[in-house]
């Protein structure tokens, strides 16, 4: 892996007057036109792989720099649960949990990427469901799938991830 | 009505609809179902219609679940207005989740952006989480009581106001010899051992709660019979509305305490008697030696029985020695013993020769002198008594010695011009044995100065490893060697016993008959030192080892050896003959440890 938390730079120093965040239109502004040149290139489902590639990136980086992962699984999550408040991505919330298998059903509201977008008749949370995959694994030490099943775009009012070891 | 009229048809389902009734909705779908219009809008409307219809009857059922509070159920996928709903479920179930949490003593989940649920939960969990902290505190706080309580050395027996006991720790049961199911319910009285402490073990607790807790001391009894002294104290224990209902006991075994004190008292009862009966005059002195404590007979004797606390010692002494050696004693510290014969002035004036012994002594905080003296006046007078009649028996003796001595040799002057002119051989040898007594009574009498001068010297420490070098220049030795590995060493005693040496190495001369060399030595057994002095003559018989030093033993001359042993006696020491006979005699002079001293190489 080449991607390091360290290269997001140093925003504070960078930014001393706009600071560390911005609007969320241009965070979508970004993604979708990031994903519309893709899909040109590769087709959708590409698309959709190599969107879910780099949330995996992500998410392994985010845990790796952001999360206490010597914590049992459940208080690792309130951790990630507060953190991904902290930092504007959703709010987090777990729906069921299988501490034993560690098989969980997951929610985002207010999901960073898709809240409020139009009805597409599919899910579009692609890189969130890298991200939770990469998150999981890193703290287990196991390869994991987060499989979204329900999104905004498909009508509903918060996204569900079912997230289970491979 | 036409039930077969398409308008008909979608006004049922329309109503079913409205009426929410699945059944209905599904009976009115399913007549319908194979309907169809050729006119595009009417067969789109008729096609919205039986899905809207479907998506009904499949949300009412999921609703209908979700009612239930079966959040597990799936929600129908792909109908746009199940969102809210959907997104209920899903909150409920996160609510679910963290109840789960809370359930397992998990805490730290927080509900959030759900609006009177958010506020509720978290105040909740909150709540829980301080009482469950709070539980946790005094479950650890429970438990280092019991710690303290199960290890603690100390007894401690909880008892109901009546004194029916409640609870013992171990250190209680061990103390006491008993099993927990024996003591439980027991009265506390049982342990005590007499009815005084069987009478005030209820009432050293204070019932008002006003004054300190007391303690009292009680004899108390054992399970196997055994006496023992304990110190008990008591305190009320409050129910949780405050009332008192218990009484807590704290007990200690002081029983050793306890005789030690009582051993103390006794002793201190015994030695103050002994020093207040003492003949001994006693005194306690402070550092400036003004007197802190005198006994009756130290009153008595120097203050006509008057208490002289707070007096100067330096009142009643003459000799400024002895102040000086009083405070010099002062300086040296504890276990140093100084003894003086020294004068004391009475409050009137009447002076005593005392023998005073002083050493320190811990007192209180610091340290003091002790003071014993004994009156030795009368002691003294009969010294001065004894020294002027010996003086007197000496002069008398020398003067009568010398006159003897003046008419012997007049008397053998005679004898021998009586026995040039006489002719007669009968007269002769009558003659011969006059002058034989004549030279008996001659050496008597030196015999009699010797003994004259014995034990007037004062001991003094003497050098005998040079003594002796120089004593045996002055005798006339042959061939015979003389061979010392004595030490460096200086003996206490009249200077005579070099004389005494001199006279057994000339013994041997004349008696050992094939004696070549004589052996000084020296070696050390028990709480003696034997200086040996032996030769390699002919010896002395067994049974003529202790006749030897006999006043009548025959061939005695000189000092003799009865004289040499008279001398050392006089000294503390003793000599004996321990030879073989045959190989040479061997003279132990005996002498005790304190009378003798190894010096260190080149120190002579």
């Amino acid at each position: 892996m080449k991607f390091d938390w360290s290269d997001l730079g140093n925003i504070q120093e960078g930014r001393p007057n706009l600071g560390d965040t911005t609007l969320v239109a241009v965070y979508r502004l970004f993604q979708y036109t990031l994903r519309d040149v893709l899909e040109e290139h590769y087709g959708i489902e590409r698309t959709e792989e190599l969107l879910k590639e780099a949330g995996y990136l992500a998410g392994r980086e985010f845990a790796r720099s952001q999360l206490d992962l010597g914590k049992p699984v459940t208080e690792m999550l309130a951790d990630l649960q507060r953190k991904m408040l902290e930092m504007r991505i959703g709010i987090l919330r777990v729906e069921k949990a299988d501490l034993e298998n560690l098989a969980f059903t997951l929610t985002v509201s207010e999901d960073l990427d898709c809240s409020g977008l139009p009805l597409k008749g599919k899910t579009v949370c692609n890189f969130d469901e890298g991200m939770i995959a990469g998150i999981m694994e890193e703290y287990a030490s196991k390869r994991f799938d987060a499989k979204e099943i329900d999104c905004w775009t498909t009508g509903a009012r918060t996204c569900r991830f079912v997230v289970r070891p491979v | 009505m036409d039930e077969n009229d398409p308008n008909q048809m979608v006004l049922e389902l329309l109503k079913a609809m409205l009426e929410g009734k699945n059944s209905k909705i599904e009976a009115a779908l399913w007549k319908i179902e194979a309907l169809h219009s050729p006119d595009p809008v009417k067969e789109e409307i008729i096609e919205a219609l039986r899905r809207l219809g479907q998506e009904q009857v499949a949300a009412s059922e999921f609703i209908g679940e979700l009612a239930k509070g079966h959040l597990d159920v799936e929600a129908p996928p792909a109908i746009a207005s199940l969102g809210n709903y959907k997104q209920l479920q899903a909150n409920l179930r996160q609510i679910n989740w963290i109840l789960d949490r809370i359930a397992a003593g998990d805490y730290g989940h927080r509900l959030d952006f759900l609006g009177d649920f958010e506020r509720t939960m978290n105040q909740m969990v909150a709540a829980l989480r301080d009482k469950d902290e709070l539980e946790s505190r005094l479950e650890k706080s429970e438990l280092m009581f019991r710690t303290v309580v199960e290890t603690s050395p100390t007894t401690i027996t909880i008892t109901d106001l009546n004194g029916k006991v409640q609870f013992m720790n171990p250190a209680g049961l061990a103390m006491w010899g008993y099993e927990i199911g024996e003591v439980l319910g027991r009265d506390i009285t049982e342990f005590l051992a007499d009815d005084r402490g069987r009478k005030e073990i209820l009432n050293i607790v204070d019932r008002t709660g006003r004054s300190e807790p007391k303690v009292a001391e009680f004899l108390s009894l054992k399970n196997n019979g055994t006496e023992f002294w304990i110190e008990a104290h008591g305190t009320l224990m409050s129910d949780e509305t405050g009332r008192p209902d218990r009484i807590m006991y704290l007990v200690w075994d002081v029983d050793y305490r306890m005789r030690l004190e009582k051993a103390l008292e006794d002793s201190e009862k015994r030695y103050r008697t002994m020093v207040e009966s003492s003949s001994s005059m006693i005194f306690i002195l402070d550092t400036d030696l003004s007197i802190i404590y005198g006994n009756r007979q130290g009153y008595f004797t120097l203050n006509d029985g008057s208490n002289m606390t707070g007096s100067s010692m330096t009142t009643f002494l003459d000799d400024h020695s002895t102040v000086d050696m009083l405070k010099a004693l002062l300086r040296s510290g504890e276990g140093v013993v100084m003894t003086k014969d020294t004068v004391m002035t009475t409050h009137a004036s009447i002076r005593l020769w005392v023998q005073m012994t002083a050493q320190i002594v811990p007192f209180a905080q610091g340290k003091a002198v002790f003071v014993s003296c004994n009156d030795i006046t009368n002691l003294k007078r009969t010294e001065d008594k004894l020294r002027s009649a010996t003086r007197k028996l000496t002069l008398l003796g020398s003067l009568t010695r010398h006159d003897v001595i003046n008419y012997l040799t007049s008397l053998e002057g005679y004898l021998e011009l009586a026995q040039v002119r006489n002719k007669d051989e009968a007269i002769d040898r009558h003659l011969k044995k006059a002058r034989q007594s004549a030279a008996n009574i001659l050496h008597q009498m030196e015999l009699t100065r010797n003994y004259q001068n014995l034990g007037l010297m004062e001991p003094e420490w003497i050098d005998i490893t040079s003594g002796v070098q120089k004593e045996m220049a002055g005798v006339e030795l042959g061939d015979v060697k003389i061979i010392s590995s004595l030490p460096n060493m200086e003996v206490l005693a009249d200077p005579i016993i070099l004389s005494c040496i001199k006279n057994v190495v000339q013994n041997s001369l004349k008696h050992g008959q094939k004696t070549t060399k004589v052996e000084f030595s020296f070696l050390e057994e028990g709480e003696n030192g034997f200086l040996i002095i032996e030769d390699d003559g002919k010896g002395i018989p067994a049974s003529l080892k202790e006749q030897i030093f006999e006043w009548g033993y025959k061939g005695r001359t000189g000092h003799g050896l009865h004289f040499i042993r008279e001398a050392l006696s006089a000294s503390g020491m003793w000599i004996r003959e321990n030879g073989i006979e045959g190989k040479g005699a061997r003279f132990e002079i005996i002498i005790p440890k304190e009378n003798y001293r190894i010096l260190s190489p080149g120190s002579q």
